[in-house]
């Protein structure tokens, strides 16, 4: 793949290229000058206690403003892997076999793997940096709207920031790849990732609770911490099973009837994953959906190598 | 005769249903200009897409310059350059940006002879493809195709859409690059005129199957036109000869007949000499009657 056909490809996808680049660049230069701001202007002092400071620099309109700024940067993040990974993916292959171009360029190249690297390499690196650069900024903007929390010790904003930015970026547009060739339309192959995508996050959530509940701490003494993944609220019974309160009530119905009863030596309980745990879970599950984008990556590879052009 | 494109016994039927093509038997002879015509639905762009290897055989076999394409497309379409009916280029690339996409995708694609030909056609490079009229378009698809190298040159249709002038432009602008190239050309097309004046092999595709395959000096030297109704050529020149009737523009009945090259001498030839658009006429007629016929026995005997 040469430095050329890498050029032409972000011209064949201009618009596309134009959009995920200017929303990434925005977002980072607005974050920059915010974060500059906050910091540089000494209004990082005004947070991160629970008393309100009531110095005429914290009462300011810069003080209440910048971190509001910082929450709807914040609150756009996770749209930016999906919207970014539907235009980034889903035109490479459907738009050009919608309007034809795919049967000129593989007449004039006979190899279509080449075609196909010389379209996509080009495209997913640049929005894979993009989402790295929207992931670190989340992590920044995080540590200003909430200086307590431990970035890299806790869970608040997880599937929001970081690592998982970019890896849930790439899933969305290798989703997109794939359905577009496949079906060879882009307003499909749109609606289409969409509905998949849902699906897939649903079921990806429901394994990774099973999984992480195998690995949960139990905690009798638990209190609620944001750094922490809270799982669940079970029973510890004197014989060290944890039940849910279906369960305790299967074995003591009296309690579904006077109550439970403290005497018995059945604790509350809370299984969750401890927030020093934060990095380990974020990076097994950014694995996890690299594999679903490389699954999606060879059926796409496979509709192009084998389908006909219109 | 070395043949660089053939069908043997090639059908291609889509969806389990309809038959585009079927028992197709054909060679397109190396260093020949041949002109593929059919009508709409004939199946000559699914012959020609098959040829390139973007389409699957149902049954039979096809050969692309001595490789099987179904078994080894990237060969198939090394040794081809491909013009289709619409060029569809890429609307905002530049027609200097889209010789060096082909640049990028095919090695030893000869970017300085696609430049010349455009320039020689007054095509701007800096041009936008979108703004390209149809014909322009056509053109950079053509220079685009030539500037491949490639052995075989594959035009689907390419004149559909263009006036008279750019017709020419475009004929004249292949054949010298085919000759020059000694390469072999399979132009699909309707109009007979420009056939006549660019193509030196003839081959007719009607319902599917191949009605006509000859070199066209041959077409027109064996076939002679009786002006009057079947009957009439009969009488002349037998009931083995007659190809097919058709109607004149004006109404008339005329008759196609099959001749010898060589007639005796002191002998009249029979009726008058056929052009070409006569005998494609008369030969896709008789096509179509044999497979209405055909129709209604295979009709007769479901009954």
């Amino acid at each position: 793949m040469s430095l050329r056909g890498a050029l032409l490809s972000f011209r064949i996808q201009r618009f596309e290229s134009t959009v995920v680049v200017f929303a990434a660049l925005l977002s980072v230069a607005v974050s920059a000058v915010v974060i500059t701001l906050f910091y540089g202007g000494g209004y990082a002092s005004c947070f991160g206690n629970d008393q309100p400071v009531l110095s005429s620099l914290c009462q300011s309109t810069p003080a209440e403003w910048l971190p509001r700024i910082a929450r709807l940067s914040l609150a756009l993040v996770p749209i930016f892997p999906v919207i970014g990974g539907l235009l980034a993916g889903g035109p490479i292959v459907a738009r050009e076999l919608e309007t034809g171009t795919a049967r000129l360029a593989w007449s004039l190249g006979p190899s279509r793997l080449r075609w196909f690297a010389q379209r996509v390499v080009p495209i997913f690196l640049m929005f894979l940096v993009a989402c790295f650069a929207i992931g670190v900024v989340a992590d920044s903007l995080l540590h200003l709207v909430q200086p307590t929390v431990a970035i890299d010790g806790s869970f608040v904003g997880y599937r929001a920031r970081g690592l998982l930015i970019p890896t849930l970026g790439l899933v969305v547009a290798s989703i997109a790849l794939a359905i577009g060739a496949l079906t060879g339309r882009t307003v499909p192959t749109i609606i289409l990732t969409l509905m998949l995508f849902g699906g897939l996050i649903a079921a990806a959530d429901t394994v990774e609770k099973k999984v992480l509940l195998g690995e949960a701490v139990v905690g009798g003494d638990f209190q609620y911490s944001e750094n922490n993944l809270w799982l669940d609220s079970k029973f510890l019974m004197p014989d060290g099973r944890v039940m849910s309160w279906d369960e305790v009530i299967a074995e003591h119905p009296e309690f579904n009837e006077f109550g439970w009863d403290e005497s018995s030596g059945i604790q509350p309980v809370a299984l969750y994953i401890p927030g020093a745990r934060y990095h380990d879970v974020e990076r097994r599950e950014a694995a996890a959906l690299l594999a679903i984008a490389l699954a999606f990556g060879c059926l796409a590879t496979v509709a192009v190598l084998r389908r006909r052009p219109r | 005769m070395t043949a660089v494109l053939e069908a043997h016994g090639f059908g291609k039927r889509y969806r389990r249903r309809t038959w585009a093509l079927r028992g197709v038997e054909l060679v397109v002879p190396e260093g020949s200009i041949t002109a593929l015509v059919g009508p709409n639905g004939s199946g000559k762009s699914t012959l020609i897409r098959s040829w390139i290897g973007f389409e699957r055989a149902t049954e039979g076999r096809l050969s692309t310059g001595g490789v099987d394409p179904q078994r080894d497309r990237k060969a198939a379409v090394e040794r081809v350059g491909y013009v289709p009916q619409t060029p569809s280029l890429y609307r905002d690339l530049s027609v200097a940006e889209h010789i060096t996409l082909a640049g990028t995708l095919r090695d030893g694609f000869d970017e300085a002879m696609a430049a010349r030909y455009v320039g020689r056609l007054s095509i701007p490079l800096r041009a936008k493809a979108g703004e390209l009229s149809g014909g322009e378009g056509a053109q950079v698809g053509l220079a685009l195709a030539l500037a491949t190298r490639a052995p075989i040159l594959l035009l689907d249709e390419p004149l559909a859409s263009l006036d008279p002038l750019a017709r020419r432009e475009f004929l004249h602008l292949m054949v010298e690059a085919v000759r020059a190239a000694g390469a072999t050309a399979l132009l699909s097309s309707h109009v007979i005129t420009d056939i006549e004046q660019a193509c030196d092999r003839l081959i007719v595709l009607g319902k599917g199957h191949t009605l006509l395959d000859l070199p066209i000096a041959e077409a027109i030297a064996h076939h002679r036109i009786v002006e009057g109704p079947p009957a009439e050529a009969v009488r002349l020149a037998g009931a083995d000869a007659l190809i097919g009737s058709f109607p004149a523009p004006a109404g008339e009945p005329l008759s196609l007949v099959r001749t010898p090259a060589l007639v005796p001498v002191g002998t009249e030839p029979i009726g008058r000499a056929a052009t070409l658009e006569e005998i494609v006429i008369a030969h896709l007629a008789a096509g179509r009657r044999r497979a209405a016929d055909a129709a209604r026995q295979a009709e007769g005997v479901a009954a």
